[in-house]
This record gives C-alpha cells, sequence and structure tokens, in this order.
C-alpha cells in the first residue's frame, strides 16, 4: 500500500450462529466475492479481514469465525473476548438455527462480558435467502419481532450464494462496531503486549 | 474424508502441552478429535472462576486442594466469582524465550495479551513485609539507581552482568554456582539474588551447578530489554488457560473437531482394527476411532506413566493488599534461611490488570519444596492475616496419574503420546522444550508448527482463494 492511515483502526467482529448456517460463506462472499457450494470448514484462515470506509473513516474489519468449534459448543472463552460487534446468523429455511439466537446472544455476554452488555451492537442475518420460498421456515415478521424486543437490532435478510445484500450487511456491521469503539470507556492500564509478526523484528538491544 | 468418525489421531485433554500436539497435528494436515470432559479449556492448566476453583479437591496434578474463605468476605466473593481467572500454577515467559519465540514466529500470539512483570524482588533477613526485598536489576539503570547497594557492589554486579552477558558459553569451571559467585566477588544478599533472583533458581546456590546457573542467568540477562526492562511476560486472564485456547484455534482453523464439556466414556485400543475406540455422551453416545492417542497423565494408569519428579507445595493468595503498594505484577523470592536445609520459595504477584481478579485484590501464589517454607514465605510477605480473603493449598505432584476419567492403560503396539503435566518450574520455555523434544522423537520434525498465514498480509488472501477455487466450478474472477 501506498500511503498508510495515520493509525489503523481494527475493528473485531465475531460471526456466530449454527453449523451450517452460511457464516464462513458470508465472510467469503464479503470479503473474496467468492461463493463455494461445498460445505468446508476454513481451513487456514484464523480470521478475514476488509478494508472499508465508514463516513470519513477508513477501517479495518477482522472478521472471525467459529472455526467448527460452536458445532458441539466448545468455543473458548477467549474467543468471545474484544469484540466490537457480534454478528448472529441463522438459515431461514432452518426454523431451529433461527431459535438458536437467544441462546448464541447470551453465551456472547455471558462468555465476552462486554462492558455494556445492555446496548452491545449485534446484527443479525437471515442467510440463504436464494432457496425456494417454499422451504422458508422463518419469516421476516418473525425475525424482525425478535430483533425488536432485543432492543432493536439491525436485520438483514441475506444469500452468501446470490451476493444479496451481503455487502450492505457489513457495511452496517461495520457502523455499529465502530460506534462501539467510540463509546468505548478510556482503559485504565497501558495497552497489553501482543506477540505477533510485529515482535519478530522487535530490536536486539538490551538495556545493559 | 471418507468415514466422519475416524480421526488421525484422538487428542485427550486441552492442557498446554496436548493442545501444542494438536495443533502442530492439525498445522501437518493429521485429522484430529479433541476432547476433554471438562466444560473449558486448560485441563491442569484451567483458569477458573472463584466457586470452580474452591470446589475442587484435586486438578490433574494438583492434589489436597484445601481451601480457607474469609467468612466475613465469602459472600463478596461468591458475588464476584466469574471476575477471578485463578490457575494454580501460573508460568512465566522469557522475552527471549522458546515460547515467545513460538508465538512470535507462528502468530499464535495474536490471541493472546501480555504484561511486562514489574519487577523482580529477593526478600532478605527475617523481617516480615515486602519492604525487606531487594530489587533484582532489571537494566544498569536499576543497578546504578539501587539504594541497597554500596558502590563496589554496584560494580562488581556491572562488571559480572558485562562478562555474562558477552558469555557464549557457560565457564569451563568446576562447583557449584554459589562458589563461582563468590569467585566474583558477589555474596551474601548479592548472592541470593544471583541465584534465586537473575537464575530464578528454588535450589540454593551451593547445589546448584554452575552452567547450570550460568544458562539461566544468561537467559534473564538476554530477555531484558526486549520488550521493555523486564526480563518476563505474563499473560492475562491465566497463562495456561489462554495459550491453550489459542492453539485449539489452531488446530480448529486447520479443521480439528472439538468437544468440550461431554462425558467421555470409554477408550480402547481395538488391537485387532488396530485402531482406539473412543465413546462419547453426546445424547446419544457416539463412537469414534483414531489411530493415535495423545493424553496427559490424568487419564493413564500410574503404571503406565514415566513422570517422575519431587512434589512442589503451593499455595494462592487472594488478598485486599498487595506485598508492596508499587508493585501490582511482580516476582517475590524468598531466599532458603540462612541457617538451615530447604529451598527458596517462588512467588507470582497478580492484580487486575492481568484481569485474573476483581479491582481492588490481589492474587499471590507461592510455590515451594514444602509446606513449612511456604507457610514462612506467607508469613514474610503477607504478614496482615486480615487483608487475606482466601487461601488455597494443593501440592504440585508432577507424578500424578489416573486423576481424569476414563482411565487408559497402555496396551502393546497401542499408538500413544502421553504428554507431562505442567513442571513446577516459573519457566515456561521447560514444558514447552519438553514437547518440543517428545515432538521429534515422535516425527523426526525439528519445527512444531509452521507458521500460520497472517490474513493481514496480502499474499494469505491469495492462498484463500486459491483454497477456495478448487471448490468452484466456474473460473475464478478477480474483482
Amino acid at each position: 500500500m501506498a500511503t498508510q492511515p495515520k493509525r489503523k483502526l481494527i475493528l473485531k467482529v465475531l460471526i456466530l450462529g449454527d453449523s451450517g448456517v452460511g457464516k464462513t460463506s458470508l465472510m467469503n462472499q464479503y470479503v473474496n466475492r467468492r461463493f463455494s457450494m461445498q460445505y468446508k470448514a476454513t481451513i487456514g484462515a484464523d480470521f478475514l479481514t476488509k478494508e472499508l470506509t465508514v463516513g470519513d473513516t477508513v477501517v479495518t474489519l477482522q472478521m472471525w469465525d467459529t472455526a467448527g468449534q460452536e458445532r458441539f459448543q466448545s468455543l473458548g472463552v477467549a474467543f468471545y473476548r474484544g469484540a466490537d460487534c457480534c454478528v448472529l446468523v441463522y438459515d431461514v429455511n432452518n426454523a431451529k438455527s433461527f431459535d438458536s439466537l437467544q441462546s448464541w446472544r447470551d453465551e456472547f455476554l455471558l462468555q465476552g462480558s462486554p462492558q455494556n452488555p445492555d446496548d452491545f451492537p449485534f446484527v443479525v442475518l437471515g442467510n440463504k435467502v436464494d432457496v425456494e420460498e417454499s422451504k422458508r421456515q422463518v419469516t421476516l415478521k418473525r425475525a424482525l419481532a425478535w430483533c425488536q424486543e432485543k432492543g432493536n437490532l439491525q436485520h438483514f435478510e441475506t444469500s452468501a450464494k446470490e451476493a444479496i445484500n451481503v455487502e450492505a450487511a457489513f457495511q452496517a456491521i461495520a457502523e455499529q462496531a465502530l460506534k462501539n469503539v467510540h463509546e468505548d470507556v478510556a482503559y485504565d492500564f497501558p495497552e497489553p503486549i501482543r506477540l505477533d509478526a510485529s515482535a519478530r523484528n522487535q530490536n536486539n538491544g538490551c538495556a545493559c | 474424508m471418507a468415514d466422519p468418525n475416524h480421526f488421525d489421531v484422538l487428542v485427550l485433554g486441552t492442557g498446554v502441552a496436548e493442545s501444542l500436539l494438536a495443533a502442530a497435528y492439525a498445522r501437518k494436515g493429521h485429522t484430529i478429535l479433541h476432547l476433554d470432559a471438562r466444560p473449558h479449556y486448560g485441563a491442569a492448566s484451567a483458569a477458573l472462576s472463584f466457586h470452580d476453583l474452591t470446589s475442587l479437591s484435586t486438578l490433574g496434578c494438583y492434589t489436597d486442594l484445601r481451601h480457607a474463605t474469609d467468612p466475613d468476605h465469602a459472600t463478596w466473593l461468591a458475588n464476584k466469582s466469574r471476575e477471578f481467572a485463578l490457575e494454580l500454577n501460573p508460568k512465566l515467559l522469557y522475552a527471549r524465550g522458546s515460547v515467545v519465540d513460538l508465538f512470535a514466529t507462528t502468530g499464535v500470539g495474536r490471541h493472546l495479551d501480555f504484561k511486562l512483570t514489574e519487577a523482580t524482588r529477593v526478600h532478605r533477613g527475617t523481617a516480615p513485609g515486602g519492604d525487606q526485598a531487594l530489587l533484582v536489576p532489571a537494566s544498569k539503570e536499576d543497578v546504578f539507581a539501587s539504594k541497597d547497594l554500596s558502590l563496589a557492589d554496584k560494580r562488581r554486579l556491572m562488571r559480572f552482568f558485562t562478562t555474562s552477558m558477552a558469555m557464549d558459553a557457560p565457564p569451563a569451571t568446576e562447583g557449584s554456582f554459589a562458589d563461582y559467585l563468590t569467585q566474583n566477588g558477589l555474596t551474601g544478599a548479592l548472592q541470593d539474588v544471583f541465584v534465586h533472583g537473575v537464575a530464578l533458581s528454588r535450589t540454593p546456590g551451593s547445589s546448584l551447578p554452575v552452567a547450570e546457573g550460568m544458562a539461566r542467568a544468561h537467559k534473564y540477562l538476554q530477555s531484558m530489554g526486549r520488550f521493555g526492562a523486564s526480563p518476563f511476560l505474563l499473560a492475562q486472564y491465566g497463562v495456561g488457560a489462554e495459550v491453550a485456547q489459542a492453539l485449539c484455534r489452531v488446530a480448529a482453523v486447520y479443521a480439528g473437531v472439538y468437544i468440550l464439556g461431554r462425558p467421555i466414556t470409554s477408550v480402547l485400543w481395538d488391537a485387532d482394527a488396530q485402531v482406539w475406540r473412543v465413546k462419547v455422551d453426546l445424547d446419544p453416545a457416539q463412537e469414534f476411532t483414531a489411530k493415535r492417542l495423545v493424553t496427559n497423565p490424568g487419564h493413564i494408569t500410574a503404571a503406565s506413566s514415566a513422570s517422575v519428579g519431587a512434589p512442589t507445595y503451593g499455595a494462592l493468595v487472594v488478598t485486599q493488599r498487595p506485598v508492596r503498594e508499587d508493585t501490582g505484577l511482580g516476582i517475590y523470592v524468598v531466599p532458603p534461611p540462612a541457617d538451615g536445609e530447604g529451598e527458596a520459595v517462588q512467588v507470582v504477584h497478580a492484580c487486575s490488570e492481568l484481569k485474573v481478579c476483581p479491582d481492588g485484590t490481589f492474587v499471590v501464589h507461592f510455590r515451594g519444596s514444602s509446606e513449612a517454607d511456604v507457610d514462612r514465605a506467607m508469613a514474610l510477605l503477607l504478614p496482615c492475616p486480615e487483608d487475606i480473603l482466601h487461601t488455597t493449598r494443593f501440592v504440585h505432584r508432577p507424578n500424578a496419574a489416573g486423576s481424569d476419567e476414563p482411565v487408559v492403560s497402555a496396551a502393546d503396539g497401542a499408538p500413544m503420546t502421553v504428554v507431562s503435566w505442567p513442571t513446577a518450574d516459573l519457566d515456561m520455555d521447560v514444558d514447552l522444550d519438553a514437547v518440543l523434544d517428545m515432538w521429534r522423537a515422535e516425527t523426526g520434525l525439528d519445527t512444531l508448527l509452521e507458521p500460520l498465514p497472517n490474513p493481514d498480509e496480502e499474499q494469505i488472501v491469495a492462498e484463500a482463494q486459491q483454497v477456495q477455487a478448487e471448490g468452484l466450478e466456474e473460473p475464478a474472477t478477480s474483482a
């Protein structure tokens, strides 16, 4: 990249929902503009990132999905921490996946312990609207009622396969996440140290 | 995969060592099934809520847990239970050690947040109180600024620091580390600072071989200044459980299957089919098979355990007053008594900045070679009983086996790897190096974990696209 923004704002977004609702497909469609019919866990990608502009701020969305650990409810507490926005995904053709949203939301609030549990930003996505209408099990009305009840959560019906509403949904997710960052309470302690690629080049100097 | 219920490796237990191997195997393309009957990651290294910790009498290699809570604060502690992340054996990461190296080069470290310790101090004398402790220098400035050292001592210390730093190999000197330090003019309290502070040895300097003492001191000196003056990093939320979760995430990203919190009803070697058969209660029970088993000593009979070692005695104290007001995250050492037998007691002192306890409380971990040593250290560093909210005492038995159901007995010819429990050494590298040796012996590979793709780097996006392209019918078009 030719020019670096003064400070890169990274927004961490968690994508939660039952197995097979299309979490990885949504991310891939958004980031890579691709869709694969094959169902498989994302191999080798810990998270996906995409840079976008919200208002006049350039942000990097860092999207984390469950890497299959949701299948037997085996996500560790560490996974939930530090999120700026949480995306709850269900399959409009699978009522059970919609019913699970409640427990995904509760689990996130319990494990992630966000500082603002009452108004932490969730965005709800009803995926797979490309499937024929006769297979639909969750009506838009029912989904909207639930979102309303949970504090007027933003809701989109999407198709990762046909790229319907995916761009709009993630734009909204970024807006919500950014809003949450702005509202973050100042941290009382210095930033913790991260051991990542940048630590590889840490100076060789010694205090002696 | 032909049979989704068959795996290359079955990993039982989510401790650090098991999780390292799970990540290593998965990264190499092996299919893995990773189980833990407990609902959380970490096995013996779990970071527990106050309630969960105080409900236990045994946790893997930690036995004889005895809990004592101040009745006046029991309700408060119960209400704050989830704000605690209590582990029994918190480990230190040397800034230039193998764990930090592994995390930095592979990218596993991006899942963890670390804090530098503020100071290491060695208690001296017999008077209680944190102000009786001598600061272990973590920089040249520390040496010069010290009010406890004479000018002559400062010069001796500086000279020794400089020569130790420049040393490529330990000095070819026979005898003990104490003898060697004496020869270099470092005696008395200054020698304690070196043996127990810089070299971070529990063993007295007189029983510590000079080569080992110098190797440990060298590592301390090398680690100073990398991330700040202090050579030590502590992980937030409890190092063992966080490291285990980061590694399990790696294994999951490489298609590892995770099942936690479900009873494991049996694990048996089927000699005819040459597979391990494991039954998990997924309501209904389901059977999986695997070619190889990796587990910790908790799941095997004592007879099959190769682990040895003397027990260590530990105490975890929750207090409302720090040992010293100026130090939240620190290491303290209480040297062996000048007149008698015994080893040093090592103390890890944590505050809410480490996210292991609520604001206004401190978690102080003691480890020593006897209950009496630990008592003595507790009396010296935490002299006011009215400040103490809770104490959990335990025995760390490195040779403990069979603590966790189901217990597997080693069968002839059954491919099985039994990792060691965490050691009592404060240095986490010791535990990692043991796993690395095991991995080398088994696979012939030197590298445990290849660097993970960094999603922030464009090259990786290309890689991801390539992987996806395999599943695409139409040719890939660039956006």
